[in-house]
Parts: structure tokens; sequence; C-alpha cells
């Protein structure tokens, strides 16, 4: 029995017509063995998905295979018969996917879904095949799996639905799981859950895991050896250690890149100029030339073969050609600063570029210094600066919807979304907002543009308090006040023209009455988040998500606001292209003084953009502080386990993961006390009696805990 | 649940107020006795004596709101809107123009509606789901290409030319069923089997095509890619997860004209020579006869509501995550 579990060499495959096919993996070749994990990384549209059903002969009906080899335990997969692949499907090898909430038939119980698949693989007689489900269900961590079997998918979160998916597809004992994002769609902690469940049953089971990502943390923590696929083709292949300590592949090296942190702080990210070349064309050279800042006439001229600048790696590049590393010295160590940029699109380039050159050499200097003394020097510099003055302080904030049941609709209870949140945000500052899905957070934004109506508490900007005033004098605030959504692609109107979309609230507001200086000031706007004017007379649809969302901030920045509320404005975009939109952000605030309240889920964004953060859990904010102090030191157990289920790409960040238990239960019905008390490692029976006060600690930051460690403080 | 067709039975109330309302505008504000009566008698030589004659032999001589002239409740009472309009509530029809009891007539007639709507309904469901399902088992294939063609052809071929061209086959060419006429008992059975075939075939197109975007939008949706990667069987796939989920809007939408089924088939009946609800109506139209006209619009709202009702409750039996609150 040899060590490799599935070998796979030059598959392709296409979509769509065969005059003009859409290559979407493109000798596409890799192996596997027993036990072990592969993660294919990649942004999206670069074909990893499109790999992986094709591993599972599952393409979807336009797709077709048009050549290579798949050999699963040597029995090349290819040449099955499709009964014979029925059986391999489900049985050896099967598959999970990335949003379970579809993935799901809503209209079966989940018990019966399990048992289709057992039946399917297993030869069991009925009461054994129960027998089974039930047991699969216990295998994945459910809790009561004998009462689960008979739910609907709805009835259960997100995370439990994951866990059925498993179920599912470790039915039939699979040597092979194929996880396509399975954790994408889920809140940190319960993707720490998730992700530490896989390993432990390929601990059991011995199988081997294909995990699809395109998180390069969740790759750093559980894949042993990885494949980079750019434009439908493997570009870089290797050991996860070697890969994080040093990438080869230009790609690669720019991804890593543009991955926001902490340590980034201070610099840009660097961003891919470009876009992700279509994959109906047929390529001479290296697919990533285009974008490559190390290009030589080379690249563009032949196929590029594999190079192996060491033991450990594998790269599709002339840069290793000579055997050598190609890489300057310097551009391995330089964190991002002075990154030059060849071509971003157009405007977005021209102005990247003066302020690179702008920065000043001492604070590059610095840059280069070292992670560790850029964090101490960069806090130093923010305490010396004067307290800027406090832009929006929001007090006691409550949205509370009401739960009518019955014959007459009485109200019966309320869903207390927001439920007493204050926060402060100081002028041409960033506050950032974080809380897993459905704290809450995106109420809080809502409720403070009145775009939904507040329950009670006070919105105090610049001293007026936005909650008690009349719907009509709202109107004078809505220029001070702007929001940018978090899908770029629905929160525009389609049949609008992009100049029309941005000039509307300059319109409606009435600040440019005249058609001409409207245009006249639209253009400006556009030039200024990077799209260029030509832009104006276009439709939403012709641009790609990163550029409809500088459409969106252009829109927002139209009226000329004080206050951004930043909705997860980057979630919905690849990781190269929110470093592009990061970078924007951060480039606005520094130029015209913006303020932005930054809600999201995402630490890493948080530690790379936010002055100060609040943490927010069912419906209150648990801990809020400076952002270095709060994400470096957290003390409240919730921050705690939040930042802990983060995954790092460096091993030497990496904490120990507190294991939450359990879901976040409904804002419907709060737990008595602290309402994190039933999840809480820390909770003591005091902690179910009353909901912990506010607590002040000596560096300034707020916490709601009353098993705080206070022993070194004197606050 | 019960507090849902509760509430929603009170929210019918204001509905069949409003079309009693507008009922009664129609047929004695818009268009008023006299007009009837003078519809009624001819255009010729119409005196105001014949036409009073004919009101008071009708019930039409009273006031239509408010009577002045009876004391107490008979002013309210005492009014062609208290006897025509308010007694439909009670489904309490009165007489037609031409003496005959409306509520015993539409009592004899539904049968004979019924008879015919309820197996077209059937038959016409149980092929176009089967077709529907038949063709997207081929999807993309040729039968794919050409089936869409036919139903599309079929669809856009008059109602009425399957009518005669089933009369002309059928019956006249090879004298298999009489062309048209009613029996009672079993012998009623062969004047009812071409209605029947007709119906079924005139709708046969448009529903089937309904029915195939239903499957190819279920067939695109996830969980059918994960039923595929469990190693399922295609025919599996089709029957135990497409198939259930698309059945929701296709059940649904039966149970909407399921109480509508009372009311008959206007043309259909009318050629066929069935004496049913449908043809009721379509000669009461003829007949200028606003008493039959107007308890069949007031029975067809109410059935309207009926079918609604009915429609929102069966998402709650056929589809585990509507909740009905």
């Amino acid at each position: 029995m040899s060590d490799v579990l599935l070998h796979v060499s030059s598959l392709s495959a296409q979509l769509g017509s065969s005059e003009r096919p859409v290559r979407v993996c493109d000798d596409v070749g890799f192996e596997i063995r027993r036990g072990e994990t592969v993660a294919l990384l990649g942004e999206s549209g670069c074909g990893k998905s499109m790999t992986a059903l094709s591993l599972m002969r599952l393409l979807p009906l336009s797709g077709r295979i048009t050549g290579g080899s798949v050999r699963l335990d040597g029995r090349e997969l290819l040449a099955l018969t499709e009964r014979e692949m029925r059986g391999v499907r489900g049985g050896r090898m099967a598959m999970i996917f990335q949003e379970p909430q579809t993935s799901l038939n809503p209209v079966l119980k989940v018990g019966e879904q399990i048992a289709e698949a057992v039946r399917l693989h297993k030869r069991l007689a009925k009461p054994a095949v129960a027998e089974r489900v039930v047991e699969l269900l216990r295998a994945v961590g459910i809790p009561d799996p004998a009462q689960r079997v008979g739910e609907f998918p709805h009835q259960l979160s997100g995370g439990m639905k994951q866990r059925v998916m498993i179920a599912m597809a470790l039915a039939g004992d699979p040597q092979l799981l194929i996880a396509d994002e399975p954790t994408t769609a889920l809140d940190v902690t319960i993707q720490a859950q998730v992700l530490q469940l896989l390993k432990g049953l390929q601990a059991q089971t011995g199988m081997a895991v294909l995990l699809i990502t395109h998180d390069l943390g969740v790759v750093a923590e559980t894949a042993d050896r990885l494949a980079v696929m750019y434009a439908g083709q493997i570009v870089e292949k290797a050991s996860v250690d070697a890969f994080f300590a040093a990438p080869a592949h230009p790609y690669s090296r720019k991804l890593m890149e543009s991955v926001p942190n902490a340590s980034k702080r201070r610099g840009k990210l660097a961003v891919i100029p470009g876009r992700v070349p279509p994959l109906d064309q047929s390529f001479t050279g290296c697919r990533f030339a285009e974008r490559c800042g190390d290009v030589m006439p080379a690249c563009r001229e032949a196929p590029i073969g594999w190079f192996q600048p060491n033991r450990k790696q594998q790269v599709r590049c002339l840069l290793w050609a000579k055997g050598s590393a190609r890489f300057r010295e310097e551009e391995i160590s330089v964190g991002t600063d002075g990154v030059v940029e060849p071509s971003l699109d157009q405007g977005a380039a021209r102005l990247d570029a003066a302020t690179a050159s702008l920065a000043p050499p001492a604070a590059e200097a610095k840059a280069k210094a070292g992670d560790a003394t850029l964090e101490a020097a960069s806090a130093s510099v923010r305490s010396a600066e004067p307290d800027p003055r406090t832009l929006l302080a929001v007090d006691g904030l409550r949205v509370h919807f009401p739960i009518q049941r019955g014959l007459f609709r009485s109200t019966v209870g309320h869903v207390k979304a927001v439920d007493g949140v204050d926060l402060h945000l100081k002028a041409g500052q960033t506050l950032a907002l974080v809380g897993e899905s459905g704290c809450g957070k995106t109420t809080v934004g809502k409720a403070i543009l009145r775009l939904m109506p507040p329950t009670d508490g006070q919105v105090r900007y610049n001293g007026v308090d936005l909650a008690s005033i009349q719907a009509g004098q709202m109107r004078r605030y809505r220029k001070d006040l702007q929001i940018i959504f978090q899908d770029p692609f629905a929160s525009m109107n389609p049949r609008m023209l992009v100049g029309d979309i941005i000039g509307e609230g300059l319109q409606a507001l009435g600040i440019e009455q005249s058609r001409a200086t409207r245009r006249h000031r639209v253009a400006a706007l556009l030039e200024q988040v990077g799209i260029g004017e030509q832009a104006m007379d276009r439709y939403p649809h012709e641009f790609s998500g990163g550029q409809r969302q500088r459409i969106c901030i252009a829109r927002a920045l139209a009226v000329d606001p004080k206050l951004i509320v930043c909705d997860e404005p980057t979630s919905a975009l690849d990781v190269s292209v929110q470093a592009q939109i990061l970078n924007l952000l951060k480039r606005l605030q520094d130029e015209l003084g913006l303020s932005y309240l930054f809600i999201t889920h995402d630490i890493s964004v948080v530690a790379y953009l936010a002055h100060e953060v609040a943490v927010m859990y069912l419906g209150r904010i648990v801990e809020q502080g400076r952002a270095a102090e709060v994400l470096d030191d957290p003390r409240h157990p919730y921050t705690q386990a939040l930042l802990s289920a983060v995954p790092m790409m460096d091993k030497a960040e990496r904490r120990q993961i507190i294991r939450l238990e359990g879901d976040m239960p409904s804002p419907a019905t709060p737990p008595a006390g602290c309402h994190f008390h039933p999840r809480c490692p820390r909770a003591i029976a005091e902690c179910a009696r009353a909901y912990p006060q506010a607590r002040q600690l000596r560096d300034g930051r707020m916490v709601r805990c009353s098993r705080l460690d206070t022993s070194a403080e004197s606050a | 649940m019960s507090a849902y067709i509760l509430r929603r039975l009170l929210y019918a109330i204001p509905i069949l107020i409003g079309v009693n309302l507008i009922t009664f505008l129609l047929f004695f504000v818009v268009n008023s006795p006299d007009d009837m009566a003078r519809m009624q008698l001819g255009d010729k030589r119409v005196t105001q004596e014949a036409i009073d004659t004919w009101k008071a032999e009708h019930g039409y001589d009273k006031p239509l709101l408010f009577n002045a002239d009876a004391g107490g409740l008979g002013t309210v009472t005492e009014t062609i809107f208290f006897d025509k309009s308010l007694k439909l509530f009670a489904f309490d029809f009165g007489q037609s123009d031409s003496g005959r009891d409306i509520g015993f007539d539409i009592r004899q007639r539904m049968w004979p509606s019924l008879a015919i709507a309820i197996p077209t309904l059937l038959v016409g469901l149980a092929i176009s789901v089967s077709y529907a399902l038949m063709i997207v088992f081929f999807r993309a294939t040729y039968i794919d290409f050409g089936s869409v063609v036919l139903l599309v052809a079929m669809m856009s071929i008059s109602g009425l030319f399957y009518i005669i061209g089933g009369q002309f086959l059928i019956g006249k060419l090879f004298h298999l069923v009489p062309i048209s006429g009613y029996d009672t008992g079993l012998e009623a059975l062969k004047f009812l089997i071409l209605p029947v075939v007709v119906g079924v075939v005139a709708g046969i197109g448009s529903s089937t095509r309904l029915y195939r975007t239903f499957f190819l939008e279920e067939i695109n949706r996830d969980y059918v890619r994960t039923a595929r990667a469990k190693g399922l069987r295609e025919r599996v796939v089709l029957f135990r997860h497409v198939l259930r989920n698309a059945l929701i809007p296709i059940l649904t939408g039966v149970v909407a004209v399921l109480p509508l089924l009372f009311m008959g088939a206007l043309i259909i009946e009318s050629f066929f020579g069935v004496p049913g609800l449908g043809s009721y109506t379509i000669d009461a139209i003829n007949r200028q006869d606003f008493s039959i006209v107007r308890a069949m619009v007031f029975l067809g709202s109410v059935l309207y509501i009926i079918g609604l009702l009915m429609t929102d409750i069966s998402y709650t039996l056929v589809d585990p995550r509507v909740r009905l609150s």
C-alpha cells in the first residue's frame, strides 16, 4: 500500500461552450498522502472549487474534464463508469460545502438526510441505520443527537448545520474528505469549533483532508502542505512551514502581505494591481505576469515550468530558474512599506504612489525596525497627542423589536438586539465595533443614523441628540453622517448610472443643485477613490467588487461627511481587494480627517485600522478600550475567547484556543445575569445573578465582568 | 395556528363588505333598476307604468338605501340594499329575474361543474408534473429543447381551437362520444370525457412550462449538489430531493384554485352543453339577469378568499420552515 492516497496529474476542466471554453482548471497536479491535510489556497475565481468538483466528477452541466488523471488509492477515477463513480462519491471520498444553510435539503429531517448516505454506502438493517445516524451525530459533537435526528435544518444554528454536513460526509467512512471553504460562512469562534472537530476526526479515522480556502490563517493552523492556485493553475506547492517562512511565488508573497494585522498598522497594505485574468483565453507565459512586480520578458514567452527553491517548496516562477533565491534580501524582511506598485487602475496608482513618497523616511525606518518596537512606538505617539474632541457619544442606546403573538398580535416580548450600548468616537479616529453575527452590531450602526428607530438612549453628535430630534430635522445631519454597506453588489441601484448614484445625495440634500457642477464634483470624487471620472456614465455591474466598494465610498464621501459608519465594508471581498479598500479608507481618514465607526467581525482588520475597539456580545458592549491594549491583553473572557479563535499565520502569535461551548443565545431570551456566563470558562454562581457593572481599568478601558483579575489594578 | 386562521377570517369580513358595496354600486347605482327594467322589457314602447310593474314584480320598487316611508326598523330593512345585497352574507341569493330560486339552481348545477373541473385538474396536474420532471431529467438535450417548443406552441393556441378541434375529431369523425349534452348518473360519463380531455390538453402547455422552471430552479440549488456528493443516483436526487421542494409552489398554487372549481369552466361548459355553474353564469350574462350575475360575483369572491387562506395554511403543512403567526 503506497503512502500516496490521491494522485492528481495534469487535470484540466472547462466550462461553457467548446468554441470559447472557460478553462477553470488547467494542468493541475498534486498529491495527498494518507491522513494528511492539504490546503488548496486561492482567491475567488481562481478555480479551486472547480478543481474539487472535478475530483468528485460533479462539475455543473456545462462543465467537462478535458484531460488528466485522478487516482484515488491507485484507482483511476476518470475512467470509472458513472455507476462505479457513485460508489466512490460519499464512500471513499466525501465532500462538505461552504454554505451549510443552503447545502442541506430544507424539507427533509437531518436524520433522514444522514441516513440516506448511510444506507447508500453501508449494508445495514433499518434499526442499525438509525443507530449509526445517532452515532455519527454524536461523533461530530451535536448535543442530544437522538433528538436532533427528527429536526429540520432550519431549526439548527449555522455551526450545527455544518456539523450535520460533516456527519453526512463521514457516513461512508471516507479516506478523503474534501472541505470546500467549510468555515467561511461561520463566525470565528464557531470556525474554531469546526476546525478542531475536523482535526479530531482526522486523528480518529486517519482520513486525509483536502481543505479549500482563501484564509491564510486557517491554512497555517490546520494544513500540513498547501498548493496555491492562481487563474486555474497551481503556482506553488509547499509544506506549510516552508511556505509561511518564505513564500516563493510573487503572488503568494503579495497575498501574504495584503493580509492586515497589527504589525502593519503604520504602513499601507500591499495590493496586487489589476485583476485576475479571465479564464476564457489561452495563456502563453506566466498568468501572473501582468500583475507581477518582478516580471521579466522571459515570463511572457513560454509556459513556466516547475522550479524547486528548496526541498519543501516547488514553484512555477522563473525567478527561481537559476536555483538560488532571487528575491532581494530587503524585500523579504520588509513588512509592507515601500512596496512599489507599477500600475493600479490609473488613479489609485497615482495617488498611492504619492502617499508612499510622502511618507517620512523616519517612519519607514521605524517600520522596518520590527513589530514589537513599532507597537510601542505607535502607542507612545498616540498618547502624546492631545486628546481629540468627542464627535459622537452614544449613551444607553437600546433597540428592541416587539415579538407579537396571538389573535390580536399582542406584544409578548422583545428581541433586545441592542440593549444599552455606550460608545464614544473621537474626531478623526476609528472606533471598531467587533462581534459575531447576531450580536447587534449592525443594528447599532443603523440606529445611530436613525435608519432604524432607537427604542431608548441618546446619540449625541456634536452635542445634539439625534435619537430625540424630529425626523425632519434629521435631514440636516444626514450630510455629516454617512454609511457604507457590506455588500457592494446589492447596495447600489443596478439601473442607475454610477454618476447618478454618487450625485443623488448632493441633489437630495441640496448641496449641488446645478447639473454641471454636480458632475464636476462627482468626477473629482471618483478620482479621489481611484476609479477615474469615465466611470460616471457606466452602470454598477460593469465594475468588480473592489471597484464597486470604491464607488460606494465615493457616494458616502459626496456630501462631505464627518463620520462614516462602515458596516463590514470588506467582508464580501477577497483579501487582496480588501487591502486596497483598507488602504483607501486609511488615506481618506488622513486627508479628510474622517471618523469611522467600523463594524466588523474580522479581528485582523481591527488590529490594522482601529484606534479604539468595542467588543459586543448579545446586545451589550463587554469590553472597550484602545485597540492595541484590548487586542494584546484582552481582559473580558469573551474577548479572550474571540481573539484566541482567530487563526494566525504566525506561529508565535497563536494563542491557546479557548473553546466556547454552544452558540450565542437568542437576544429574545438572554440568560439572566451576565449574558456570557453560560459559555464562560470562568463563570461562577454569582455571574448568573446580575449583569456586571462597567469597570474602568487603569489604562482607561472599560470591562463588564465581575471575574476580572484586578490584583494588579488599583482602579 | 388557530389564532392565525381566526385572524385571517376576521380580516376577510371587511373585504367581503367591500366586495358587497362595490357590487351594489355597480348593479344598482351605475345601472339603476329603471335601466334594468327597460332592458328586460325591450327598448320599444316602454312606458313608465310597465317599468314600475316590472320593478314591483321583481322587488326593485323599494328605495336604494333609505326608506323614509316605512317607520322604525323598516327605514333600513325595506330597501333594495337590505333585500338584495345584505342577504348575500347569509347566502340568501333570492330569486332570479326569471323567477327561479338562485340558491336552488346553484346547488343543482355545481355537481356537473365539479364533475368536469376535478378530473381536469387532477389529470392535468399528474401529466404536467411527470412531463416537466421528464424534461428536467433530460435537461439541456434535444428532448428538453423540443419539448419547450411543443409546450410554447400548445399554450399559444386558443382554447376555442381545442374545443372545436376535439369536437370535430373525436365526436364527429370517430363518433366516440357525443359532441355535447349531459345526462344524469353514470350515463353522464360519456358526456364528460371530451370536455375533460380538452380541458387537460388546453392547460398542459402553460402548466408544464411553469413546473419545468420550478424544477430547474431547485436542481441548481446547493442541497442537490450535496445529494449528488453523497453518491445518490440522479433518479433518486430528482424524486426525493428536487420533487419534494418543487412540489411546495406547485401544491400551494393548486390549493389556491381549489375553491374556484365550484364556479365551473365558463367556456367549456357552454360549448359542451353541460348544465354547470359556468354555463349558468354565461347564460345569465347573455340574458342580462343581474340577480344571478351578482350572486355569482359574490360567491366567487368568497371562494377566492377561502382559496387564499387555504394556500397559506397549506404552506405550513408542506414546508417545515413556515410557521404562521
